[in-house]
């Protein structure tokens, strides 16, 4: 969307036409959905979590001053909601990222035996569950690099963390979902 | 040519099409080596599963009823202020009849013929007609001030310290439904 239709879209909404912001969540529906369900498990709360993220987004919009993309803005507004949402559930946020890097020594301990195994047949299923055992900041710039296909600064502005903080963590989940992977199954079975 | 293995990190960085300046020499060891080339095919793997759409999806009313909860909501914020003005001129009232009730009428007519003796002083010949209005209604409006005063300060403490706005408006629109 050019910034002059944006501008033209956002005045409207300023000045009471509601309806325009219509075109606004069609515009980040995917990003939003992204990113509530990468960071939210509850699978109840997330269409209210997406609801709430884009009242905030309508409340605000005469706060958003064209510094940056409108998306980075909204995910920004969806990520500090979803983490929000999760300090609310005490849900651990692993702030500390350097500290969840476990040799897979340990980690395969923990795994299922290999008749469960069998029975999990979707590798898509297997990743998504491998995702989910990730740090919230790891599965976070995972989804908006691979998703959303947003650059390190975008996704830097919507976390606040510097750039190269930013593609560490994509380097590490990436290298630690291909160790995860590669130790459970057969290289030839992680075909998606 | 690189005569050692590559990291994660210089495959990564490949398939990012994010080449440094060893990009080349990078492509070259990937050619000829074996293991790099097992190494690529993992992350090339795992990188198209990462770009596929997640199962989750919002029902194709969601952009229909927000845009309506939306549409409603000027009204609301419209009762909101109806009952927050009528609050408000209820404590005012309030506060100025146990005011009243507590002190009575004379440190009023004290006050009010200070503020004169000042007007005098300074020479406000504006506040005459309000001065011969208030005598004819007999009543002493400096006590009245000081409760408006009182009022006004506790609200401004209570805006700026006390009431999350959220929440007194999710209380409103509470009593309202």
């Amino acid at each position: 969307m050019r910034t002059q239709d944006l501008k033209q879209i956002i005045d409207k909404i300023l000045t009471g036409d509601a309806s325009a912001f219509g075109v606004i969540i069609k515009a980040h529906e995917r990003l939003v959905r992204h990113v509530v369900f990468r960071i939210v498990n509850r699978e109840a709360d997330r269409e209210d979590l997406c609801q709430d993220i884009f009242i905030k987004v309508y409340r605000n919009l005469s706060k958003f001053q064209f510094e940056s993309k409108l998306s980075t803005w909204v995910g920004r507004i969806a990520y500090n909601t979803c983490i929000n949402y999760l300090k609310k559930k005490k849900v651990s946020l692993y702030d500390d990222c350097t500290t969840f890097d476990q040799p897979i020594d340990n980690y395969l301990s923990d795994l299922h035996t290999p008749e469960q195994f069998a029975v999990e047949t979707d590798l898509y299923s297997r990743l998504q569950e491998e995702i989910e055992k990730l740090p919230v900041q790891y599965k976070t710039i995972l989804t908006l690099y691979h998703l959303d296909e947003m650059s390190y600064a975008e996704i830097a502005k919507i976390m606040d963390m510097p750039d190269g903080t930013v593609k560490s963590y994509l380097f590490r989940a990436r290298k630690q979902l291909k160790e995860r992977l590669t130790a459970k199954y057969e290289l030839e079975e992680l075909c998606f | 040519m690189f005569l050692r293995h590559l990291t994660d990190n210089e495959i990564q960085d490949h398939l990012d099409g994010r080449f440094s300046q060893n990009g080349r020499h990078v492509s070259d060891h990937i050619e000829s080596c074996e293991y790099c080339r097992a190494q690529l095919a993992q992350y090339q793997t795992l990188f198209g599963a990462l770009r596929k759409e997640i199962p989750f999806r919002l029902p194709a009313s969601f952009s229909n009823n927000l845009l309506a909860k939306l549409t409603d909501e000027p009204k609301a914020s419209y009762r909101l202020a109806v009952w927050a003005a009528l609050f408000g001129f209820l404590s005012l009232v309030l506060g100025t009849g146990i005011t009243l009730f507590f002190t009575g009428v004379k440190p009023l007519v004290a006050s009010w013929s200070l503020i004169q003796r000042v007007a005098n002083a300074i020479n406000l010949d504006w506040l005459a007609p309000i001065d011969a209005f208030l005598a004819g209604l007999n009543l002493n409006l400096s006590l009245l001030g000081s409760a408006i005063f009182v009022v006004a300060l506790i609200s401004v403490i209570d805006y700026l310290l006390l009431r999350p706005r959220h929440k007194i408006a999710s209380f409103f629109k509470m009593m309202i439904v």
